[in-house]
């Protein structure tokens, strides 16, 4: 099962799981606007900076429950690595949704031929976000 | 009105010039366009100015920029704000408090650019024009006047000023036509899912 089991509160037999996401953007602000949304909605949130970060994210991290990705970024932009990632992503299972400022139809297309579930274009809407992440992720944290 | 530096008017009367001018006049809509509708995004609705206001003196300023280039187009988009602006839209979109001069007011600043040429690149595809986009900086060294050269319009808000500047190379003979899209246009903020 993905995600982190902990205790709710102290005392408190019931345990739940935060599904682990991770927002790869170049921009921190932008990366804790993602965090300040699901954080709150009980996802676990963790940061990268660039796709060469992220890839290495997502290879170390096994239960991530789903990957949030930037297209424009410095070393690696996130369409050159979701095609690195390819294969690993199907196999996991793990989605991925682009967020970005480009609205592309050739970029959605290739992303989507490597294997992302979604697109956004920037500046996202927050109830827009945090729904795609609870419907992918299936239940919800 | 914004503002188009004199030697980018054209408009000699020749077939070329009036093409040139057109060209301009289409980009010059679309920065002013993608400036209004950006800061309106983050509850900063605003009006064209000029000349600059009093208030948006260089100590007061950031400014952010992002290369471009593509078959058609190549160029720099840049985004001079206040940092009252930066801080405002900041506070809008993260919904906390930064300071002035800090890294996370840098890196909004890059930010913002970042999401301005994004729709001027989406409005783009309206014209089948596109390009490859580079990753912002700020600019901390850059003499100011020189951004004056370019393609600019200038606005005010109630919470500060912001001008946007398209300084950019267009490929000879081209000219901008309306062609519909093939794909339909995904807007700022939609969500599409696969």
């Amino acid at each position: 099962m993905r995600g982190t089991w902990f205790c709710s509160e102290p005392g408190n037999t019931e345990f739940i799981v935060a599904k682990r996401v991770l927002i790869i953007d170049d921009s921190a602000s932008v990366r804790r606007q993602v965090s300040g949304v699901l954080s709150p909605a009980g996802f676990q949130v963790i940061e990268a900076a660039d796709g060469v970060d992220g890839a290495d994210r997502i290879r170390s991290q096994t239960d991530l429950a789903l990957v949030i990705c930037d297209v424009n970024m410095p070393r690696m932009n996130g369409l050159d690595m979701l095609d690195t990632l390819k294969g690993e992503l199907a196999q996991r299972q793990l989605p991925v949704v682009m967020l970005t400022t480009e609205g592309q139809p050739e970029a959605m297309a290739r992303a989507k031929k490597s294997g992302a579930k979604g697109w956004i274009v920037k500046p996202f809407k927050e109830h827009l976000l945090l729904g795609a992440v609870q419907k992918l992720t299936q239940s919800g944290p | 009105m914004s503002e188009t530096p004199p030697d980018l008017k054209g408009g000699d009367g020749s077939g070329e010039g009036s093409m040139t001018a057109r060209n301009y006049a289409i980009l010059d809509q679309l920065l002013r366009d993608c400036c209004l509708e950006l800061m309106a995004d983050y509850g900063l609705p605003a009006t064209l100015a000029t000349p600059a206001p009093a208030s948006d003196a260089a100590t007061d300023v950031s400014i952010a920029a992002i290369d471009f280039s593509g078959r058609d187009l190549r160029g720099t988009i840049g985004l001079r704000m206040t940092n009252s602006v930066v801080l405002e839209t900041y506070r809008a979109a993260v919904g906390t408090a930064i300071d002035v001069g800090s890294p996370d007011a840098s890196d909004w600043t890059c930010e913002l650019v970042n999401q301005l040429i994004g729709r001027l690149k989406n409005k783009l595809r309206s014209y089948n024009v596109s390009f490859n986009v580079n990753t912002p900086r700020l600019l901390v060294m850059f003499p100011v006047a020189e951004l004056e050269r370019a393609l600019r319009s200038r606005f005010v808000s109630d919470r500060g000023s912001f001008a946007g500047y398209l300084d950019v190379m267009i490929a000879p003979g081209f000219a901008f036509v309306d062609s519909a899209p093939e794909a339909p246009l995904v807007d700022e903020g939609d969500l599409v899912l696969f």
